[in-house]
């Protein structure tokens, strides 16, 4: 993620194929074998469920946390996306399109997080740092007090 | 199957509860239980849309009851069942039987790493006309199939729109009861929140959900 907000190429090659960009930093196997990127932008946020089981990018994101395979989760994420956000404390506004993904075939779903404001000056490296696990499902934003699980 | 792990769109289910820190696993039977449905699966005798099929026929009562690992463990002990692989005997004993099936070659520790990263395309390199493209409005299909399928009831009947052709890719449906691969496009689909929900959804979201050419007609 913070390779793709520091070098517009690899964005780029991360949004329209995945699979090889990931590749290029060495992940990818297992439930990764078909990856989609999608990019949070200030109009838009992304949001991914499994509702019919629990499909998630282990590869990339390891294997999910127990709320991502609850029913809570998988029920509502998509009749009250909103809903849900607001319970991980992210509170959208109406200016803001919300996409849910639903991951009912092998395609699977990571989210390219915002870059947070102030951050210009931070490396590669630093930026990775700030991202988390939660911000790549959709379920948070990365922001400079976050700290990241890995990039 | 129009079972509970069909679960988009219910309510009533409570908040989602995160958990900080969470480990991996909670419990080490847990780990097993995750390495052992990733083992036997060494055996060839079926694929992964058999093992959800088989997690999604436990009980509905049940289903809720149990904890994620424990559904893959009871699918795990129901497949080795019809498959012969264990006995009823065998599991009450927790002792194998001396004349029951081994896997030859046996699974090695090498082996057995791969079986947990190496990759399993679902994808097909065969050509398959795509029925619908980008941009195009569809109906999810009104059926009910009684087997499994990944055609989510919320979005059966109603109208949305080709985002993108992900490509050729096997069809669960028939892969699940070992009827073939039935190689297939698979679309994303967007559906306005409206459309799924009506007026209570926000006019701007939607859910885009991959759907098989079989899911869909023209609309």
């Amino acid at each position: 993620m913070a390779r793709a907000w520091t070098d517009p190429a690899y964005k780029q090659r991360l949004l329209t194929n995945s699979d090889a960009a990931i590749a290029e930093l060495g992940y990818g196997g297992l439930q990764g074998e078909h990856m989609v990127v999608v990019e949070n932008t200030p109009k838009i946020h992304n949001l991914v469920v499994c509702t019919l089981c629990s499909c998630y990018p282990w590869p990339v994101l390891g294997l999910p946390p127990v709320w991502y395979k609850s029913a809570p989760y998988r029920s509502r994420a998509v009749i009250d996306p909103r809903g849900v956000l607001r319970e991980f404390g992210l509170e959208l506004g109406d200016d803001v399109e919300v996409r849910v993904w639903d991951s009912t075939a092998e395609l699977r779903y990571l989210v390219l997080p915002e870059r947070p404001a102030g951050t210009e000056k931070m490396s590669e490296e630093e930026l990775a740092a700030l991202v988390t696990r939660d911000s790549m499902v959709g379920v948070g934003k990365v922001t400079t007090q976050t700290e990241g699980m890995r990039a | 199957m129009n079972g509970v792990h069909d679960l988009g769109g219910m309510q009533d289910m409570g908040p989602v509860q995160a958990e900080k820190n969470e480990p991996v696993f909670h419990e080490p039977w847990q780990g097993r239980a995750f390495a052992f449905t990733r083992a036997m699966g060494a055996w060839g005798k079926w694929n992964l849309d058999a093992v959800r099929f088989q997690r999604e026929q436990i009980a509905p009562v049940d289903y809720f009851r149990m904890s994620y690992y424990e559904r893959w463990v009871v699918a795990l002990v129901e497949l080795m069942l019809k498959d012969r692989m264990v006995t009823p005997a065998e599991l009450e004993s927790g002792k194998p039987d001396p004349g029951s099936a081994k896997l030859t070659p046996p699974l090695t520790a090498e082996k057995a790493q791969i079986l947990v990263t190496k990759g399993v395309p679902a994808s097909r390199d065969v050509a398959v006309a795509a029925r619908f493209h980008s941009g195009e409005r569809v109906r999810a299909r009104n059926i009910n199939p009684v087997g499994h399928t990944r055609l989510v009831r919320y979005a059966r009947g109603k109208i949305g729109t080709i985002h993108m052709d992900h490509g050729v890719f096997l069809f669960p449906d028939t892969n699940a009861l070992f009827l073939g691969e039935k190689p297939q496009h698979v679309y994303s689909v967007r559906f306005t929140a409206r459309e799924l929900w009506g007026e209570q959804a926000a006019p701007q979201d939607s859910v885009y959900i991959d759907m098989w050419d079989d899911y869909l007609e023209a609309a």
